[in-house]
């Protein structure tokens, strides 16, 4: 049976709308969803990427019994304080409650890596209408290639008049459609740059990329001295709440805490996209995600648009939508499912 | 009989269809008959701002789509041609979706004898988003109280819950760049004749809506549907008849008029273009949502047209191939300019090239019974 159903994009933080075409219970393609207010029926090649890697995955059943009793097993065998729990944004926002209830429960350590981004003040970050109407935009990182749909919010203020500055180590799409191109040896460098520019009372930076902690939090800094306004555009589509709701670490943190730690859940979230691939040497670790990694035991979930869903966008927006799919015949479970089993 | 005015004599689709509700009810008759597997229509979701294309195989789910969505630009020939190839179905459509169709079909995409085309007659179609700032800006209404809406006699008419109407002339509107989309605005052909019937209010009486038949297959259509009693027939008088003439052609004289404006007065320069192409991040979505291109095996992915991330892209390799492929056969449907995230006005150049193509060889997309004269169906050779 063909169904097309709204849900939403699960790439990035943005929070774009989708039609999202299933025949017989799988994911077979996309279709504009027009009527969504962030963004109007358009969707990026990061969305139609992951779509695609998506429509790959046929398998809809999944025999859990055998694996939580070992799992279960791992658990008690292992000093509480020796597990870590390690989540992203790709945990929608229940998910994400019954896992934080879950790890105090249990005392495990539940962490997360927002690639150095942290939690900061809402009322500095700008809306997507917001964007348009600036009358100079600052941006941090190749926005128009990874985030393409703030990219067109971009287009819209320069349309209305806006002056656009790029700073980024390398030059990059943004830069060329942009007034001015700055390019940086590092973004150590990012204060001296942005400290540089004439600043109007409706500055906004927009930022998609940054090398550590510190140097976010200096940035966030320098916003909130000169009255300005920001806009973070984080890694995964719940990253939001991830910053809100857990503790996340830098990467030489997490790199340590994972070091350790002797079991760890990692809970939709593969560490090898930054870190060294022999982190997991001498460990035990369990990977429950909607996309099956190779680590450790696996144990497959629904994806996002087989239940019902919600995610908090860049803008602190929370989107919910219901299950796209309505496939009877697909029994794997949720994260809330396995974790009540645990 | 080539007019009719028609009735439908189910009670609940004459409570939910805009006029006489003869599309539900023809769509009705074939799916109680066996003869389609299922109707593909749009339905509405949470307002009526917002359409979905929708397969359905059931009376109780064909009655949930009954009813007009002004503001559903989707175009439903791709889905057919890649997901319902094999299947029987019944579909309405737009003269874009029409013009699609018949692309495809030549192309080998579609099989003609497996469709049947229900064509709904259209003025333009407004994208949601717009709609709903419009109707707070210019009706300073809530856009949540508005359960219809329509475009006639040089109106955009809204109705809202309380039964009131207001209207405010679409001139004023698109003068502020509100109203329909551009390429509707730009659009000649308004009654879908390649559709088996094309249905529509222009010239009808109250109660009816005015079919216009267009194949055999949709006067069989026709006259089974009387037959079995879904539907009551009368013929149009010669004054109705002329109205409806009038309204397409007041419509095709806008649209010619809108070409003038957006294909040559605003037109942009080619250093304008060649900065707006600039920003293309070849997400590929223009290729993917076109309802006419239907190649089994596209070059734009392959790793000889891959350009490095860090310089700046070359618009030849990317738009100088698809318009080189694409802008003879374009339907100027809108679709590539609507999903692009980079707000490159796409359709105003490949219609534009395909005005000047019609202009030399009387070749108009979607209209025309021949392929286009440059059209190669290598690519279709290579695939089968």
């Amino acid at each position: 049976m063909l169904t097309i159903n709204h849900t939403i994009c699960p790439e990035c933080s943005i929070g774009c709308g989708l039609n999202v075409i299933s025949k017989d219970g799988i994911i077979v393609g996309i279709n504009p969803f027009k009527n969504h207010e962030i963004n109007e029926g358009k969707n990026c090649k990061n969305c139609t990427d992951y779509i695609n890697k998506i429509s790959a995955l046929e398998n809809k059943t999944f025999n859990y019994e055998e694996v939580i009793s070992d799992i279960k097993g791992m658990l008690n065998n292992t000093d509480a304080d020796k597990i870590t729990i390690l989540t992203s944004g790709n945990t929608d926002n229940n998910d994400l409650d019954n896992l934080i209830k879950f790890a105090d429960e249990k005392g495990f350590d539940l962490i997360s890596y927002e690639y150095e981004f942290t939690k900061i003040n809402p009322e500095i970050i700008a809306s997507y209408d917001e964007v348009e109407k600036a009358d100079q935009i600052i941006t941090i990182g190749d926005i128009f290639r990874k985030n393409s749909l703030i990219g067109r919010r971009i287009i819209h203020a320069q349309q209305n008049g806006a002056k656009t500055i790029n700073i980024y180590t390398e030059t990059n799409l943004t830069g060329f459609n942009s007034d001015e191109f700055r390019q940086i040896d590092s973004c150590d460098q990012l204060d001296e740059i942005v400290n540089s520019i004439d600043l109007t009372d409706n500055t906004i930076i927009i930022i998609n990329e940054i090398s550590s902690k510190q140097n976010y939090e200096n940035l966030i800094k320098f916003v909130e001295e000169k009255g300005i306004k920001v806009l973070p555009l984080l890694k995964h589509p719940n990253s939001y709440s991830i910053l809100e709701k857990t503790e996340s670490l830098s990467k030489d943190e997490l790199a340590n805490k994972i070091q350790d730690s002797e079991l760890l859940l990692l809970v939709n979230e593969d560490p090898r996209e930054y870190l060294e691939n022999d982190i997991f040497e001498g460990k035990e670790v369990v990977s429950l995600t909607q996309n099956c990694t190779d680590i450790g035991i696996k144990v497959p979930l629904k994806v996002w648009c087989q239940k019902d869903t919600s995610f908090t966008n860049s803008a602190g927006l929370t989107q919910e939508y219901s299950d796209a799919i309505n496939d009877d015949d697909n029994t794997l479970k949720t994260l809330s499912e396995v974790l009540k089993l645990l | 009989m080539k007019y009719l005015q028609i009735k439908s004599t189910n009670e609940d689709i004459l409570q939910n269809c805009e006029n006489g509700g003869a599309v539900t009810s023809l769509l009705l008759s074939l799916l109680d008959d066996g003869k389609v597997d299922g109707v593909l229509n749009l339905k509405k979701q949470d307002n009526v701002y917002d359409g979905i294309p929708t397969f359905v195989t059931t009376k109780e789910e064909l009655l949930e789509t009954s009813g007009s969505l002004h503001c559903a630009p989707l175009m439903t020939s791709d889905i057919i041609a890649k997901f319902l190839k094999d299947d029987k179905v019944a579909v309405t459509t737009k003269p874009c979706d029409a013009m699609a169709i018949d692309e495809i079909i030549k192309r080998n995409g579609i099989n003609r004898d497996n469709i049947y085309m229900i064509g709904l007659n259209c003025g333009g179609t407004v994208s949601p988003v717009t709609a709903e700032k419009m109707i707070k800006l210019f009706y300073d209404v809530d856009p949540e109280d508005v359960v219809k809406e329509e475009i006639n006699k040089g109106q955009f008419i809204i109705e809202l819950k309380n039964g009131e109407e207001k209207s405010v002339k679409i001139d004023d509107l698109e003068d502020e760049g509100y109203g329909r989309r551009n390429n509707c605005q730009r659009c000649e052909l308004k009654i879908p004749r390649k559709a088996d019937v094309a249905c529509g209010n222009w010239g009808s009486s109250k109660g009816y809506t005015f079919v216009e038949i267009n194949t055999p297959k949709g006067e069989e259509l026709i006259q089974n549907a009387i037959d079995k009693g879904y539907i009551e027939v009368k013929e149009p008088s010669e004054k109705q008849i002329t109205i409806r003439g009038k309204v397409e052609n007041v419509m095709k004289k806008m649209a010619k008029k809108a070409q003038k404006k957006q294909l040559e007065k605003e037109y942009p320069t080619p250093e304008e273009f060649n900065e707006i192409l600039t920003r293309c991040i070849k997400c590929y979505r223009c290729r993917d949502v076109c309802p006419v291109c239907n190649c089994k095996v596209c070059s734009l992915e392959k790793e000889y047209f891959q350009e490095n991330p860090t310089e700046k892209p070359d618009p030849l390799l990317m738009h100088g191939i698809r318009l080189g492929h694409m802008s003879f056969s374009c339907i100027n449907c809108g679709q590539c300019e609507d999903v692009c995230p980079m707000e490159i006005p796409l359709a105003k150049m490949y219609q534009k090239v395909q005005l000047k193509y019609k202009e030399e060889t009387g070749y108009v997309s979607g209209v025309t019974e021949d392929k286009p004269p440059m059209y190669s169906g290598m690519k279709e050779e290579i695939a089968e």
